[in-house]
């Protein structure tokens, strides 16, 4: 198994680097360093929200509810702020909470009634982005509803914040998978459910963690976005949750459950992102895109499949 | 038991009904009301009934819609090549539209059963697919200006029901015999219950499941006839809210994403509940950003009940075993 | 237990009383002395379609209409002709939609038109025959042309642009763009458009996609957005790279949302129109229509003088479009 995650992130890296090099030659002001980075930057909700989703979906479940979780936590942002005008530290906090909690709320209907994790967060999408954005229509009436952030101004060690956000995402993330009994649970639950919890690993708790943990990330990527167009936008990130999906099954992670990693998720997210944001430089029609990301696909899981046949212990999630 | 939610279903709707009746009265209960059903109802259920035949084998597809578009703009585009006005321009779109949706569905059903990658990925994969392909032949535009005698599918009536109704009338009927009468259907539901016991019991289960991809692209093609002719053009956006409402319809219905279980009379009773529900919040004046999450609390408490009728039903036939 | 006689009973009771209202369906429960209007936008929640809707409001309490204000949740097509259908059924004496695409909802609007319902396009059209009017905020050549004319402004006879707009398929924003181009080709030769980029009214790639021009372009001199949403993401952009003196960032956006950034100088000119008097004027064609006025070119309507009208293709155009810059941006609310 580590095997083939190990060819995976390889894979990718190189991949990755082609792809840029690439764009690079048929655009040189693609190539340079501080460019990439800004870019990641930029993009940071792809990169916080997949490497959020990556636990649930190793433990073998699906996050239909991230748009709806960003969108609702940044009404509630927004509302709060009206009333009180808060320093940054305290929106990402706020939206740290909110976003956990809504993420608590799908981690309890799926662990308690042992839900289809799909449908649940499905009907949660629609719960969010429907009365959320009723209460933005209705209470909301200022367009610019914060202040001037100027988040751009916030440098430490000449990082702008957003890249900290993400390295701290990525950091806590894998400390998460590697040392944690939460880690080991959500890889042995999404290898082998009925085992799992035969030998104790804790279904419910296990969980509650892992759509908190998707809720945390939804709620951080409410706050930068608060921070960052000092606004709440109804029609941001739609169709977000499939994207992410396609990132982090690129990633190497598989539907069934039971395999993923940091590594191959930020590996994936920076391919995506090159390729997305490449083709402006390189002036290739959007109409492109889609095909090929769609073949892509296709292509990468049908190897997985092919190189790891699914064996015969498979209890269906 | 495994009727005990269906029937569930159809008391809910009957107590609807009186309840909205009660209500709002003739509003409510009139023949406009029926109209209206009428005409919206059959798009929204041949993509409610494509989603069920292959969820039944366990198999989420993503790409319903993708493919009724698709099928669409192909069979939309042979129509305006061949100038005619008759007849045969129009059996040419209505086949051109079928063979697309067979042929997506066959793509479907070939990278699923052969190459083995999972429902939701590989739908995730195709209808990417579908809609690049989509968008670039129409550029973004709409493909318009169909042959009358086509977009009389669409907009025409019978007896005063519109004809989309038959349409609709006939597949389910079909899918009924198909999947609750047949030997096929009885086969698609035991691979969905378990497919290694299927393959044990000698049921070829990658032709089955290719079959049923298959099937749901036939429904597609049939959508993409009664779509088109009713908005006379068709897009590669139209019907993007069609998917996610689908999904609802089907899973409020009683089918199961696991597989092998799932009935016509079902999701038929949850697509029209669900019309009921979005009808008596609108005479109510209800925001529709409201009534998008209300369907949302709806479907939560179908899963919560569905979920609690099942755990009773194993436990009485335990106790009955005894 | 599930009781197969109490439900086939409460079945029959149902479709008695179908076929018992089915009968009486002639007498009307509808008021018929008060006249109801049914405005669709193409999407509710827009700031831009809700100013739309105040206009309209204002105007027809005035005349004692009743508006019925509905739309679809997405900018989805199939949505709009569902509650066109709807408003048919209601019996409402005229429908005024801004359609999401015009040909599909050509023939639900021209079966409308044959219930007797007068039809209003505004804001977008849908085709001739299916509408009485099409109050038209400004013309689309003329918007284009000035737009382009704007484009030289800010950057001169010589130079690169290029473009942000919704999405691939908004119809409206392709047709501008249309004359945009149009104009470019005839008048300045010398400027390029060096791309047009879509971005579905989300803020992120807006502000992901400036960013990504300005870097991939250093001889970009400005960026239009053509889309409101993108308008103010775009000007964030600018403003976070610290490009606000090279890039001239042209947006088609509210006044109000643009206003910050207008004054710090991420933004250098916003061209709208506002869409309070697009409602308004929309409903007074409106009260025209039902009043049976012939709408001529150059007509006043209440408050609205010297109103062109287009009489072939009916279309009523109300005026010129607005430009807002530093100097002027202050004095505009919408």
């Amino acid at each position: 198994m580590k095997n083939i995650l190990h060819k995976r992130e390889s894979y990718l890296l190189v991949v990755t680097l082609v792809l840029w090099g690439v764009i690079s030659i048929m655009n040189p002001n693609f190539a340079s360093p501080r460019f990439v980075m800004s870019l990641i930057g930029f993009n940071g909700v792809y990169f916080i929200c997949a490497l959020g989703i990556l636990p649930l979906m190793i433990k073998g479940e699906i996050d239909l509810s991230i748009g709806g979780m960003i969108t609702a936590t940044n009404v509630i942002i927004v509302l709060i702020n009206i009333k009180l005008q808060l320093p940054l530290i305290l929106i990402v906090a706020i939206g740290l909470l909110v976003g956990a909690l809504l993420g608590a709320v799908s981690g309890y209907i799926i662990g308690r009634f042992k839900l289809p994790s799909v449908i649940v967060t499905l009907a949660m999408m629609n719960i969010y982005y429907g009365f959320s954005k009723y209460i933005n229509r209705v209470m909301v009436h200022d367009d610019q509803a914060l202040p001037n952030y100027n988040f751009q101004d916030y440098k430490i060690f000449g990082f702008g914040i957003d890249i900290l956000f993400i390295v701290v995402m990525i950091v806590s993330l894998y400390y998460l998978m590697h040392y944690t009994s939460l880690g080991r649970s959500v890889y042995t639950i999404g290898g082998n459910k009925r085992l799992a919890e035969l030998i104790g690993f804790p279904y419910f708790s296990t969980t509650m963690k892992v759509h908190l943990i998707s809720g945390l990330s939804a709620g951080l990527v409410a706050a930068i976005s608060s921070v960052t167009f000092n606004n709440v936008n109804t029609t941001i990130h739609s169709g977000i949750e499939f994207e992410l999906l396609i990132i982090v099954i690129i990633g190497g992670v598989s539907i069934l459950g039971g395999s993923g990693s940091v590594l191959g998720t930020f590996l994936s997210c920076l391919f995506i992102i090159i390729l997305r944001n490449g083709l402006v430089f390189v002036r290739i029609p959007v109409f492109w895109h889609d095909m090929i990301i769609g073949v892509i696909i296709i292509l990468i899981v049908s190897y997985d499949m092919f190189r790891h046949r699914v064996n015969l212990n498979d209890w269906r999630p | 038991m495994k009727k005990n939610y269906e029937n569930k279903l159809m008391m809910i709707l009957v107590g609807l009904i009186v309840f909205g009746t009660l209500l709002f009265g003739r509003s409510f209960l009139s023949l406009n009301t029926l109209m209206l059903f009428a005409n919206q109802l059959p798009e929204y259920g041949l993509i409610a009934m494509a989603l069920m035949v292959t969820l039944i084998v366990s198999g989420v597809n993503l790409s319903v819609v993708a493919m009724t578009t698709l099928s669409g703009i192909g069979g939309a585009i042979l129509m305006n090549a061949n100038n005619n006005i008759d007849i045969v321009t129009v059996i040419l779109g209505v086949s051109m539209m079928i063979i697309i949706g067979l042929l997506t569905g066959l793509i479907n059903g070939v990278v699923i059963s052969y190459l083995e990658v999972a429902p939701i990925i590989a739908t995730l994969g195709t209808m990417l697919f579908f809609q690049g392909l989509s968008l670039n032949i129409t550029k973004g535009g709409a493909i318009t200006a169909l042959n009358a005698e086509f977009t009389y599918l669409g907009s025409g009536s019978l007896l005063g029901i519109p004809i989309p109704i038959y349409i609709f009338a006939i597949v389910c009927i079909i899918i009924y015999w198909l999947l609750e009468k047949s030997e096929f259907g009885l086969k698609l539901y035991r691979i969905g219950k378990d497919p290694k016991a299927a393959k044990y019991s000698g049921i070829d289960v990658k032709k089955m499941t290719l079959l049923a991809y298959v099937l749901a692209g036939f429904i597609a093609g049939i959508a993409a006839i009664i779509m088109s002719s009713r908005y006379n053009s068709i897009r590669v956006d139209y019907g993007s809210s069609y998917l996610i409402y689908g999904i609802v319809i089907v899973s409020f219905g009683g089918v199961s994403l696991k597989g092998g279980k799932g009935s016509v009379r079902g999701v038929i009773t949850s697509l029209i509940i669900v019309s009921v529900v979005t009808r008596l919040l609108n005479l109510a004046s209800v925001d529709a950003n409201v009534i998008e999450g209300i369907i949302g609390l709806m479907l939560l408490l179908s899963l919560i009940i569905q979920h609690l009728i099942n755990k009773k039903s194993v436990v009485k036939t335990a106790a009955d075993n005894k | 237990m599930f009781n197969w006689k109490i439900y086939r009973g409460l079945v029959c009771v149902i479709i008695l009383s179908l076929a018992l209202t089915g009968c009486f369906e002639g007498i009307d429960m509808k008021d018929d002395s008060v006249i109801t209007i049914a405005m669709i936008p193409k999407i509710i929640d827009i700031p831009y379609f809700d100013t739309c809707a105040d206009g309209a409001t204002k105007v027809a309490s005035k005349y004692g209409y009743e508006l019925i204000y509905t739309g679809p949740t997405t900018a989805d097509a199939a949505s709009q002709v569902n509650i066109i259908q709807e408003m048919i059924y209601k019996k409402v004496d005229v429908i005024a939609i801004a359609p999401v695409d015009p040909e599909a909802v050509k023939p639900i609007l021209m079966q409308a038109r044959e219930a007797g319902i007068i039809v209003v396009t505004y804001d977008a059209d849908a085709s001739k025959d299916s509408r009485d009017v099409f109050v038209s905020q400004v013309s689309a050549e003329n918007l284009g042309r000035h737009i382009m004319d704007n484009v030289a402004n800010l950057i001169g006879e010589e130079g690169a642009f290029a473009i942000i707009t919704a999405s691939m398929t908004a119809d409206n924003q392709n047709t501008w763009i249309n004359w945009i181009e149009q104009q470019n080709e005839d008048v300045y030769p010398l400027i390029e458009l060096l791309t047009v980029i879509p971005t579905d009214e989300d803020q992120q790639k807006a502000y992901a996609n400036t960013r990504n021009l300005i870097n991939a372009y250093p001889e970009l001199d400005a960026i239009l957005a053509m889309s409101t949403e993108a308008g103010p993401a775009a000007a964030k952009a600018i403003e976070a790279m610290g490009e606000t003196e090279n890039v001239q960032l042209y947006c088609l956006s509210m006044p109000n949302a643009m206003r910050n950034y207008v004054k710090n100088g991420s933004a250098d000119l916003v061209t709208l129109w506002d869409p309070h008097r697009l409602g308004s004027l929309t409903m007074e064609i409106i009260h025209a229509l039902i009043e049976e006025q012939i709408l001529a070119d150059g007509s006043d309507y209440a408050d609205f003088e010297n109103i062109q009208y287009d009489e072939v293709d009916k279309i009523i155009i109300m005026g010129e479009p607005l430009d807002f810059d530093f100097s002027n941006i202050d004095d505009y609310d919408f």
